[in-house]
């Protein structure tokens, strides 16, 4: 399945507010790996 | 299975096989019942909570169990502190961690080992961990140590539970080797699966993150020694 710049965004966004929400539901460095993961596929938009 | 708490125990079947709970140290580790090992092999270690290079007797083994282990693995990518032990799960390839028909569920009590490559036990330590999915972001579900269930640490000497965290172990300086200097060590230890709805570009792995407990880090910090992890279901 193919995901538009948007969708993408709003996985950061929805990961962000999860953060705020309950900053202990993931350890530090699973947050920042999500993160990267997420910010990673952003990238590949801004390439095109 | 679990050993036998008291009475005859043996190597091989001597006091007997196939015996509930079992009475072979063999049989529980799931080895050949004839094959020659020492007491101080890191098996055998490992099965009676004594690694390093302590007194160990077979009264040792008594109550022992060597669990499932759910995962065997050399770390596959290193980034500064963190060493990720397995990863690119997606839903299709999950966390075995995590899935599968043998899985550390949500309150289960799991061994954690950290060996070095010469099979050496480097960490050992017994802990309960909370499995549960974010629901905000639930794309991913996780496991972490459950603070204040850390036991039976039996690698390194001197090890303890971190004072300001209480799912994290600190590890004395000269357990693990740092680009320069010696350096008390923070261990934590986390992994994750991919839920149904887990886009493809979000994946799982298990981790190990290394902290130093004071001082400033030494740059691109990695841990050579650190090179295999197990995690075992008991």
């Amino acid at each position: 399945m193919s995901y538009t710049k948007q969708q993408v965004e709003d996985f950061l966004q929805q990961l962000y507010a999860a953060k705020e929400n309950n900053p202990e539901a993931y350890s530090p460095e699973l947050w920042i790996d999500i993160e990267k993961q997420i910010q990673a596929k952003l990238k590949t938009y801004q390439e095109i | 299975m679990t050993l036998v708490a008291s009475g005859a125990i043996s190597f091989g079947t001597t006091a007997g096989a196939g015996q509930t709970p079992k009475r072979s140290i063999y049989e529980e580790l799931g080895i050949s019942v004839t094959s020659t090992r020492s007491l101080g092999a890191t098996d055998m270690r490992g099965l009676a909570d004594k690694a390093g290079n302590g007194t160990i007797s077979i009264s040792d083994f008594y109550g022992k169990s060597a669990g499932t282990t759910l995962i065997n693995i050399n770390f596959t990518a290193s980034a500064n502190n963190l060493l990720v032990y397995g990863g690119g799960y997606t839903v299709s390839n999950q966390n075995p961690v995590l899935s599968g028909g043998t899985l550390l569920g949500n309150g289960d009590s799991a061994k954690f080992i950290i060996t070095d490559n010469t099979s050496t036990i480097k960490v050992q330590f017994n802990a309960t961990v909370d499995v549960s999915t974010n629901s905000s972001f639930p794309y991913l579900t996780t496991f972490a140590i459950r603070g204040g269930t850390i036991s039976n640490i039996v690698a390194p000497s001197g090890a303890s539970v971190n004072s300001s965290d209480n799912k994290k172990l600190d590890v004395p300086a000269g357990t693990f080797s740092y680009p320069s200097g010696s350096h008390v060590t923070v261990l934590n230890f986390s992994g994750t699966n991919p839920t149904a709805s887990t886009p493809a570009f979000i994946t799982g792995s298990n981790s190990v993150n290394f902290v130093e407990a004071s001082g400033s880090a030494p740059p691109n910090a990695l841990q050579t020694e650190a090179i295999n992890l197990k995690i075992i279901k008991l």
